[in-house]
């Protein structure tokens, strides 16, 4: 037989249990620390010209400040932070060929953290540089024969006055 | 999505500074334009415009958000070829300027770059011509609308609808008031702000941070920022050249201006104004390889130029660059209005649908239609879809398959309707795809590369006898 004492104080923790279950499906807020990450995505996230854009946000809460970290493993074994701060995107450029994993997390306005958003991985990749020579030339073709066209017209032009 | 959570200027001072700006502009235009009640001189200032007025028109309407956003934009992504490529913008200036002398001697009475398609090439040319220019106006529009809250935003952390409606509701008006004497007029003030305000900047940031701090922090944290042989960059080098010979070669803001620079005018205002611009995007871009040394964060590429400065500088920064960009967009916008206005209606609203308007109602039709295009560019800015450098550049596919176009349509006779409007049409479509298959650092190249070969090729095969006394169309009856 359970003590008159025991089977209350049974009731009361049920009861605070039931009412926290309804505060949590009312109010999804209030279940916020450590359980709700940021979320962060990149654009491209194949860089062919060694820039890309980082997003993040993490909404419903009142954010103090975000910190961004980058590592060259996904297990986030040797992380640097990138970024510290309120702003929700960075433009990253510059980079050599490589991948590179970022993750993200909120400080909070009560003190509290949030957990890490899941890792986001961009590799960078440039153009081959033969190709990329290979549009340079026929990009000076181009100019080198419209200049031509515009100055043996000019000439004609000048002839023509001339001779008139 | 607002991205940026800190900015130097208040709110309030910024809400000044441009409604100082704002009454000045519009002041400006009601004062250039009270005395043009015809058409030739709301369009056209009469065709008297001098050389110094000439030249800083034509170099305000170049310096642009494309200059002063972009250029940063572009060193902060692909680094020194980015600003450099960009100078190069001004090759289409000095290769216009001989082109400017040849127009306004084949066409003493002309309006729009449309008008001289429509009778060296007929209509099939022009209207892929129109759809080409029409969509290029509209681009520029929009990124110049976007620069505009964008800067604001960067510097004050106004709303960016805000600052993009304020600044396009002000070009409007005064370019609705005053006409193209008001454009030029005020194109003349905005020059020296924009000349005053980058050498003042320059000065401060090399000061300020020095290059060899520069140097070192690139070095560690973007290498290929300083790499010579970055693949996208050396692509772009000649992409932007041709992109901004394209843009000037066939835009009815380049027309305008050599139809209504007095004769012998226009080859030397586009020369000097080349020459004037050649440095602005390299000081401009200079900004920007600045901002890994300060270790400042750059939530969108295109915010980068506004914010090295006002993190460097301060608030004397924030307001010369707020100043300086103002100046800047504003001289473009309302170039682009009244051109884009006058390419409307004398092309598609006069040639297609009122062929018998006089000039007095065309000259009603204009005012409407900038007022028009100041409201669509307005809707279209509203969702901030993407960045100015990728927004511009998606039009550069189209613009420069006009190049060879005009220029081979401008020297030489023999050039054909035909071959000129497939170097349009097919020009652009290798260019776009281009442009989705490798990157926007080569949609104008490829586009101008395609155009180049049809023309040179459709010439050779079907040479016409084109005669030149064809493009001295009247003027329209001024009652």
């Amino acid at each position: 037989m359970i003590p008159s004492s025991l089977q209350h104080r049974s009731i009361c923790r049920h009861a605070r249990t039931l009412w926290l279950l309804v505060l949590v499906v009312s109010f999804p807020g209030v279940l916020h620390a450590g359980s709700h990450a940021p979320e962060i995505s990149a654009s491209p996230d194949l860089a062919r010209a060694g820039y890309f854009h980082l997003r993040w946000a993490l909404n419903d809460v009142d954010v103090d400040h975000y910190t961004v970290e980058e590592a060259a493993d996904p297990d986030f074994t040797d992380p640097a932070v990138l970024y510290e701060g309120a702003d929700r995107a960075t433009v990253i450029s510059g980079r050599s060929d490589g991948t590179f994993h970022f993750r993200v997390r909120a400080s909070l306005a009560d003190g509290s953290e949030s957990g890490w958003s899941d890792t986001q991985t961009v590799e960078v990749a440039h153009h081959p540089l033969a190709q990329a020579i290979g549009l340079f030339i026929l990009g000076g073709l181009v100019f080198l024969a419209t200049t031509g066209l515009i100055v043996a017209g000019t000439s004609a032009g000048r002839r023509a006055a001339g001779g008139a | 999505m607002r991205v940026q959570e800190t900015a130097v200027l208040d709110p309030g001072l910024a809400w000044l500074l441009i409604g100082i700006f704002t009454l000045i502009y519009v002041g400006f235009g009601i004062w250039f334009g009270r005395r043009d009640k015809e058409l030739d001189q709301f369009v056209l200032a009469g065709r008297k415009v001098g050389l110094a007025v000439g030249t800083a028109t034509a170099m305000a309407t170049w310096v642009t958000s494309n200059t002063t956003m972009m250029a940063p934009q572009l060193a902060y992504q692909i680094g020194i070829w980015g600003m450099i490529g960009y100078a190069f913008g001004s090759v289409g200036l000095l290769l216009f300027a001989p082109l400017a002398k040849r127009i306004r001697t084949l066409m003493p009475y002309g309006y729009t770059s449309g008008d001289f398609v429509r009778l060296r090439y007929g209509n099939l040319g022009w209207r892929v011509f129109l759809a080409i220019s029409v969509f290029y106006s509209f681009g520029w529009l929009v990124s110049l609308g976007m620069a505009g809250g964008v800067l604001i935003h960067a510097l004050s952390g106004i709303p960016y609808w805000q600052g993009m409606t304020v600044i396009l509701a002000a070009c409007v008006s005064y370019t609705l008031i005053g006409g193209f004497r008001a454009v030029i007029g005020t194109d003349f003030i905005q020059s020296i702000l924009i000349l005053i305000g980058l050498v003042v900047l320059a000065w401060l940031v090399i000061g300020g941070v020095g290059f060899d701090e520069i140097h070192v922090s690139l070095e560690l944290e973007r290498p290929e920022l300083l790499n010579l042989l970055m693949p996208a960059a050396i692509m772009f080098l000649f992409n932007n050249l041709l992109f901004g010979m394209g843009e000037i070669f066939h835009s009815n803001v380049w027309w305008t201006r050599a139809y209504s620079f007095r004769e012998g005018v226009g080859m030397w205002a586009y020369l000097l104004a080349g020459i004037f611009w050649l440095p602005i995007p390299i000081v401009a871009g200079f900004v920007a390889l600045a901002a890994p040394s300060l270790g400042v964060n750059i939530p969108a590429a295109d915010m980068v130029g506004p914010i090295v400065a006002s993190e460097l500088l301060g608030l004397t920064g924030a307001i010369i660059v707020l100043v300086m960009v103002f100046a800047a967009l504003a001289s473009s916008l309302d170039s682009l209005l009244a051109a884009t206005a006058m390419l409307v209606v004398r092309d598609i609203y006069h040639r297609h649908f009122r062929p018998q308007s006089s000039a007095q109602h065309l000259r009603t039709a204009t005012k409407v239609t900038i007022l028009l295009l100041g409201v669509i560019t307005w809707l279209l800015c509203l969702p901030r879809i993407t960045t100015l450098a990728e927004l511009l550049h998606f039009t550069g596919a189209f613009v420069a398959s006009t190049i060879w176009p005009i220029a081979a349509g401008l020297y030489w006779r023999r050039t054909n309707r035909l071959g000129a409007t497939a170097a349009m049409a097919l020009g652009s479509a290798a260019g776009i795809t281009a442009y989705f298959q490798i990157g926007f650092y080569v949609a104008a190249l490829v586009g101008a590369a395609v155009s180049m070969v049809i023309v040179l090729v459709t010439t050779w095969l079907r040479p016409q006898d084109f005669d030149w006394e064809h493009l001295r169309e009247p003027p329209p009856d001024d009652h």
